[in-house]
């Protein structure tokens, strides 16, 4: 009985595993490393293997297969088993990669890429709770609005101290597992599970000398990419924040337009900061609801031959009202595609700070071993041809400010947003004030020009 | 109960692993079923049977990741936004990945530059500052760090005459700070839970501006021992000195003879700089100039160093030093993994025995540690200075292919009577501190005049 629901359950999941093509959502957002990933050029041909096999035994793999041999042979630290060797064949696919000094290419071994997918999946069955890691535990980050994390009274900042185990059928407590010290993906592998199964939380929370429990029901949990305030019901000023660009970002910006609107926008700020990018197709999606139809949002180079331009699809929904758009330094990659599509048509006004500075777009290659490759296939160029690329010095560091998109109105963020960086804190966040000034000064203008 | 859960979880992994693998949409299907046509298994078998090193056949797994490296080879010469040119950069940080993930200092690439520095250094000719550093491995505040540390300076080099010492640690190199360790790993030390958001995001983003504003170890070891005429400050910890010790010095190149032979009154002094190249020839000749004096064999801060072969480069030097001065036969061994001994022996015609002191400092290390301590054994050497470094590590020289070469730990240098320095050095027979006149010289000659 219970094995055929685990099943059922294990069905749902899969459904929703196409939906996750190519699109990585980066689990630290203050790297700012977004990525673009892009589908377009997996069949360009193998021509450069076959040079590869032709002059064989210079090839890396020649370098890499002898120097292993050596090793196993030599070494006297530790014995290089097999399982040893298949270890140090992944050192050795990071060491090559690492080589081309470009930090947006990485091998993902079979937890990473397990975990990328888990983590990009627009959907899942859990609580609903964002979590980090916290020194040697895990924390709330935020719970999701709606979510039984949420319902049941989780808050930011509770550390979880164990997470007990409930009897699918009966729901009775089975078990709990001390979470100090564990990797934050276990505790989320502990936290996740079927939808309608219970899991209970204890947590450490700040001003409470006792753990509190809390048990709750999993359920399906889509989380928000899009938030949207009403920020000014004067000017009628609409806030709408992107967090990353996947699959479920235009369906979401959409209906949250469409209520601002009714509830009679007149202006609106667009929040691109710590938005750490994602799919290129959503990014193309994205623009496109600015950019008028058949306009540049993007210029892909894949080769030196090779040249691709994206143009807005017409699904213009945005065209008739004042826009800002906030950026800021871990506004990164697709959010780049969109603010400088945006900046080159003169469509908004750009507001903070220059954005990150990552001009090229990846793809993911899936390899043997259940394992993938991340590489960076193409340079992407703002409408006018720009390349937002910054520039490295020569430890190949990135120099920011070298590069990334620069804003109209540059406006410093308080250092007490900075530190919670917390959306709903229109108080203290110093480039939103800006952007709504600016707003209702271009209102206040058009009226008057209106009224002349 | 538990089992018909598991077997069910079990089932869910691997339509998972099926999904993945070629459900996953629309290009990763592509990309998939492209895998058969251009990476036909059959040939890959073929490649890794077929590798000229003589090892066994590999097993499944090894196999299954030398695949996947090939997958990322290919990948990355048809698909990556740039041409790559140079494959040959790509094999050397494939190979230099390797020694690094052992995560044992002894164990390193050098790519084809690196090993000719070497090879000038073994030969006496230094750039940079002039001194043979090492990384330790150092457990500091419950955080295993990888230090850089002098292993001896060149005499007449830049560091020598800044003064630095063996032992001492370059922490900070022109104010930037020489990366020990993840400084993020500092956070788990702090009391994290009485500690309200702000502080851990201002400690978190301090220790990320730690790391990115730092040298990494690889690069500090090149601004250290390479180019000439360049001003560098260095901030240096030296043990049992509390405050961190500044230093100003100019990168230069410096000659060092690696042997340097005198009469004393009545005594030889030879002093061995390093082993490697002509010292063995030399210093037979050298000895053999002043037949049956005692000697002093000056053996203060020489690093020792690998070896390329029992029969050349610096083992068969440091071996030719032991036969003039009276050694025979097997001396000594290299332990392998296992426990197999590869036993190290004295070539050539027995010598006459000579009353021999070894002058030893916390520089003399290595090879220079073994000759040092097999003196004692095989002629009766007493050793005069402080105790030495205390590195026992066999490392070979391996070369590759394309002027590269691996560093291996291939072993434990041990002598005929089994002392095993490794750690913790060897102890003098009189102890005798640096100072003016070189006192220790002196406590050798006198040793050798009264006995």
């Amino acid at each position: 009985m219970r094995s055929k629901s685990n099943l059922f359950a294990a069905f749902i999941a899969l459904v929703f595993l196409p939906a996750m093509v190519g699109f990585i959502a980066p689990t630290d957002r203050s790297s700012g490393a977004g990525l673009l990933a892009s589908t377009t050029n997996l069949l360009r041909g193998s021509l450069g293997m076959q040079e590869a096999q032709a002059n064989e035994s210079d090839t890396p793999f020649a370098a890499y297969q002898q120097g292993l041999s050596v090793l196993r042979r030599e070494y006297a630290g530790a014995q290089i088993d097999d399982k040893k060797a298949a270890e140090l064949t992944y050192a050795a696919i990071r060491g090559m990669l690492f080589t081309l000094n470009d930090p947006f290419t990485s091998f993902l071994d079979r937890s990473e890429w397990r975990q990328m997918r888990q983590s990009t999946q627009g959907e899942f069955e859990g609580i609903g709770a964002v979590l980090e890691p916290f020194g040697r535990d895990v924390r709330v980050v935020r719970p999701i609005p709606g979510s039984p994390a949420h319902q049941a009274g989780l808050r930011s900042g509770d550390i979880i101290l164990s997470v007990g185990a409930h009897n699918a059928e009966t729901g009775r407590l089975t078990g709990k597992t001390a979470t100090m010290g564990k990797d934050i993906n276990e505790v989320v592998a502990l936290i996740k599970g079927p939808k309608g199964t219970r899991v209970s939380l204890t947590v450490l929370r700040k001003g409470s000398t006792t753990p509190i429990t809390f048990t709750l029901t999993r359920r399906r949990i889509e989380p928000p990419v899009v938030q949207s305030w009403m920020r000014d019901d004067e000017a009628k000023i609409g806030h709408i924040v992107v967090n990353e660009f996947n699959e479920k970002c235009a369906p979401q910006f959409d209906r949250a337009l469409q209520d601002l609107r009714r509830r009679g926008m007149r202006a609106l700020v667009f929040d691109l900061r710590f938005n750490p990018g994602g799919l290129l197709e959503e990014a193309v999606e994205m623009g496109s609801r600015f950019v008028e139809r058949g306009k540049t949002v993007v210029i892909l180079q894949e080769t030196a031959q090779v040249r691709r331009e994206f143009r807005a699809n017409g699904r213009r929904l945005v065209a008739d009202i004042p826009i800002v758009v906030l950026i800021n330094r871990s506004s990164a990659s697709a959010s780049e595609i969109v603010a400088g599509a945006i900046k080159d048509h003169s469509l908004g006004t750009l507001v903070g700070e220059a954005t990150f500075g990552k001009g090229l777009v990846q793809t993911l290659f899936p390899l043997t071993n259940d394992t993938a490759l991340r590489l960076s296939t193409a340079r992407y160029f703002t409408p006018s041809g720009r390349d937002i690329s910054n520039r490295y010095d020569d430890e190949h560091r990135p120099i920011f400010g070298t590069g990334g998109v620069k804003p109209d109105v540059q406006v410093a963020q308080s250092e007490k947003w900075e530190e919670t960086q917390n959306f709903e804190d229109a108080e203290h966040d110093l480039q939103l004030r800006r952007a709504m000034e600016l707003l209702r000064t271009k209102l206040a203008e058009n009226e008057r020009r209106a009224a002349r | 109960m538990a089992q018909p859960l598991r077997r069910a979880l079990v089932v869910a992994a691997s339509f998972m692993v099926v999904a993945a693998a070629f459900g996953a949409g629309r290009h990763l299907r592509q990309a998939t079923s492209q895998e058969p046509a251009q990476l036909p298994e059959v040939s890959l078998e073929a490649r890794v049977a077929g590798s000229s090193v003589g090892s066994a056949p590999p097993s499944r797994e090894v196999g299954d990741a030398a695949e996947t490296f090939l997958q990322v080879q290919r990948y990355v010469l048809t698909e990556y936004v740039d041409r790559v040119t140079d494959t040959s950069r790509l094999g050397r940080g494939a190979v230099r990945a390797m020694a690094l993930s052992l995560d044992d200092p002894m164990t390193r690439f050098k790519d084809p530059e690196q090993r000719k520095e070497l090879e000038r250094q073994m030969a006496g000719r230094f750039t940079g500052i002039a001194a043979t550093l090492r990384v330790v491995k150092q457990k500091r505040d419950g955080v295993d760090q990888r230090r850089l540390a002098v292993v001896a300076a060149a005499p007449g080099g830049p560091a020598a005459r800044a003064g630095l010492r063996p032992g001492d640690v370059v922490e900070e190199i022109g104010g930037r700070w020489v990366i020990a360790y993840d400084p993020r790993l500092d956070l788990n030390r702090l009391e994290l839970r009485t500690m309200d958001n702000t502080t851990y995001l201002r400690a978190l983003r301090e220790a990320q501006r730690k790391l990115t504003d730092g040298v990494t170890l690889a690069r500090a070891v090149t601004m250290l021992t390479t180019g000439s005429g360049k001003e560098l400050s260095l901030t240096v910890r030296r043990p049992g000195v509390a405050a961190p010790i500044k230093v100003s010095l100019t990168t230069a190149e410096t000659q060092v003879n690696p042997i340097e032979a005198r009469a004393v009154g009545a005594v030889t002094y030879v002093r061995v700089a390093s082993f490697g190249g002509r010292v063995g020839q030399d210093f037979a000749s050298a000895l053999q100039a002043r037949p049956r004096t005692p000697v002093v064999l000056d053996l203060r801060d020489n690093a020792g160093g690998p070896y390329t072969d029992r029969r050349a480069g610096a083992m068969a030097s440091a071996m030719a030093v032991v036969q003039a001065l009276g050694g025979t036969g097997q001396v000594g061994a290299v332990v392998r993994r296992g426990g197999r001994r590869e036993p190290l022996e004295v070539q050539g015609p027995a010598r006459a025995r000579r009353r021999v002191a070894v002058l030893v400092n916390g520089g003399t290390s290595n090879l220079a540690e073994l000759v040092a301590q097999t003196l004692r054994e095989e002629v009766g050497a007493k050793l005069v200075g402080t105790r030495t470094f205390g590195d026992a590590v066999a490392q070979k020289l391996v070369p590759l292919q394309g002027g590269s070469a691996l560093i291996v730990n291939a072993g434990k240098l041990v002598t005929a009577g089994g002392t095993d320095f490794a750690g913790r050095g060897l102890q003098p027979d009189a102890t005798v501190a640096a100072g003016p006149d070189d006192p220790a010289l002196q406590r050798a000659v006198a040793l050798l005049a009264r006995s």
